[in-house]
């Protein structure tokens, strides 16, 4: 078994193709994965095994196509902030506790048309407000590499999941980070596309101008298949673009970087970043330069501000965004008196503490009096980033950054909000700018043994630049393996 | 600035948040999470003002990073999911309609 959950989703969907193994066993090897790592792990909040040996035993009667579909017979886990038809989606709330949408979100359909098998819902900070894993109303997800470590956040589950083996690959969403820092901390590859490359329909909103949906994997050239797969246009969502989508797995074969030109943001290398982060990004950059690419220095000047615009921004869209959840039509209900003492009520029970901390942030930065200072400021800071980002990629053809200033930490170590929000400081800026991003494993921190993750930032639209880029350095960088001893004892690993 | 507990209540009832739901049962605990919250919010909110040192004179506020204005779609009615679909989530629900507390 161990054998099967080892390869890469590229190899298992090739050997699903040809019939060298069958969807039932690919997903019993799998789920035989999950029942031995989820108790140290909890990466799931919903393991969906009746429907998903359902759905095997459906793709095998019927066989696989000519040609294939991409995804055939392959299972995959998708962060339980993506609606999906009959299975229950909790952003990781209590309110949304019992929810079960009638409708799968349009990256979803995208999956299950290509013949791919939703086999679990993973676990996320509440309503993706976080950079942890640690604020979900149904407990925090561990790092495959350290369980007594955090997987970062807010995808956590669909990192650590695809890292623990549990699945070949899973979706994330990726507001400030949530896709490519939980990547960097657990030591896998998450691309969060440009804004408006896949559609949000059926995406339970945080931010809604920045929340960005995308794919997790163990490869470069896996996270190029999923993203093929999700890419496109979709009437349903009014901020799909219809720009055209590249053959990104063609782009995961690129070998060697001469005539690429990368540059490093000053801003991104300079203060706080921890020593053994600086030294696996700064060899990464090497390595980079030792494929043949032309490395340099670029700044934006106004990228320090980001933390503060983004927390203004974010928060007043998810102000508006969390005001639908009343309990009234779907979700939590409290009854008390009247309707409005009944929303209070539903809002107060059903909300983590870090959701009511950012509604308020939010709403207090909409409030009359506040509007202009706050979030006409931020709005405006954040078109300056975006110009800088502009500026910077027209004389490079992307840029080099870690994705976190240090290795994942302890769950609780970090003393107020303020302090974790600002441990988003380098995975916001893109997300600010509206650009692609892939974060990729550059090799193991050499204090603490943990994952240490690169950011290749590209222009919009350039996806399959960046997989490039991020290919051919995935060749030339130190592997990390495969965490060992997540198993539970009496399982053979 | 500095952030009060008196904003913070102001702020909730804006978007209908009760801060203070176990505060008949323990009112002193009750005070003590508004009381840490109105920290928290009065921190962030005290870090947020380092925007005051960007000059953004002339600068035009960007709220969407969209290229193109979103395409308009056709004007047409669709039935998409039917009334026992949209119900089935309802936490009361009587015949096809949602039952909510009272109004007035």
């Amino acid at each position: 078994m161990a054998s099967v959950r080892m390869h890469t989703l590229t190899e298992i969907r090739d050997n699903l193709a040809k019939g060298g193994i069958r969807p039932s066993e690919v997903l019993e090897s799998c789920l035989a994965r999950i029942a031995q790592t989820e108790p140290r792990i909890h990466a799931c909040i919903t393991v969906c095994a009746e429907e998903a040996k359902e759905r095997a035993a459906a793709l095998e009667a019927e066989g696989p196509s000519d040609p294939p579909k991409a995804l055939w017979g392959v299972p995959l886990a998708v962060k339980d902030v993506l609606c999906t038809k009959g299975i229950r989606t909790t952003a990781a709330s209590r309110i949304l506790g019992n929810f079960v949408p009638p409708y799968d979100a349009f990256a979803v359909e995208r999956l299950k048309s290509a013949g791919a098998i939703i086999m679990a819902k993973t676990n996320l900070d509440e309503f993706a407000m976080g950079s942890s894993t640690e604020f979900s109303a149904f407990g925090r997800t561990a790092n495959p590499w350290d369980t007594s470590r955090v997987p970062g956040g807010s995808s956590g589950g669909s990192a650590a999941s695809v890292v623990a083996g549990q699945c070949f690959g899973a979706l994330g969403t990726d507001t400030g980070g949530s896709i490519r820092q939980p990547a960097g901390l657990c030591g896998c590859v998450g691309i969060k596309p440009t804004y408006g490359r896949v559609s949000r329909y059926g995406a339970i909103a945080y931010g809604s101008s920045f929340d960005q949906i995308g794919p997790l994997a163990r490869t470069v050239r896996d996270c190029a298949l999923l993203l093929s797969v999700i890419a496109g246009y979709d009437p349903r969502d009014a901020t799909s673009c219809d720009a055209p989508v590249s053959d990104y797995t063609a782009a995961a074969s690129r070998v060697g970087l001469h005539g690429v030109t990368l540059g490093l943001p000053v801003e991104y290398w300079s203060e706080g970043l921890s020593g053994e982060t600086e030294k696996v990004c700064r060899a990464a950059v090497e390595t980079a330069a030792g494929l043949g690419a032309e490395i340099r220095e670029v700044s934006l000047p106004t990228l320090p501000y980001g933390i503060a615009a983004y927390y203004i921004l974010a928060t007043a869209e998810a102000s508006t965004n969390l005001a639908r959840y009343d309990g009234m039509r779907f979700g939590l209900r409290v009854p008390r008196g009247d309707l409005a003492e009944s929303y209070a009520a539903s809002r107060a029970k059903g909300f983590g503490e870090e959701v009511q901390r950012r509604i308020l942030l939010g709403t207090y930065a909409l409030s009359s009096g506040y509007y202009d200072a706050y979030y006409t400021k931020a709005a405006k800071v954040r078109r300056l980033i975006a110009e800088e980002f502009a500026k910077a990629l027209e004389r490079c053809d992307a840029l080099l950054a870690p994705v976190s200033p240090v290795v994942a930490w302890k769950p609780g170590s970090l003393p107020d909000p303020l302090s974790l929000y600002k441990m988003d400081i380098l995975t916001i800026g893109l997300n600010l700018a509206g650009l692609p991003g892939l974060s990729l494993p550059a090799g193991p921190g050499g204090e603490s043994g943990m994952p240490v993750g690169l950011q290749i930032f590209g222009r919009a639209f350039d996806e399959a630049g960046i997989i490039g880029i991020a290919s051919a350095l995935e060749a030339a960088l130190p592997a990390l393996g495969a965490p060992e001893g997540i198993g539970d004892a009496g399982f053979n690993e | 600035m500095s952030v009060t507990k008196e904003q913070v209540l102001a702020t909730a009832a804006l978007c209908r948040l009760d801060l203070r739901p176990d505060a008949a049962e323990d009112p002193a605990e009750a005070d003590r999470r508004l009381e840490r919250l109105a920290a928290q919010l009065d921190a962030v909110i005290g870090y947020m003002d380092i925007l005051n040192q960007v000059d953004t004179e002339n600068v035009e506020p960007l709220y969407s990073t969209l290229r193109d204005p979103a395409p308009p779609r056709a004007d047409l009615t669709e039935k998409k999911r039917t009334a026992a679909e949209i119900l089935a989530n309802a936490p009361e629900r009587r015949e096809n309609f949602f039952v909510v507390p009272p109004v007035i």
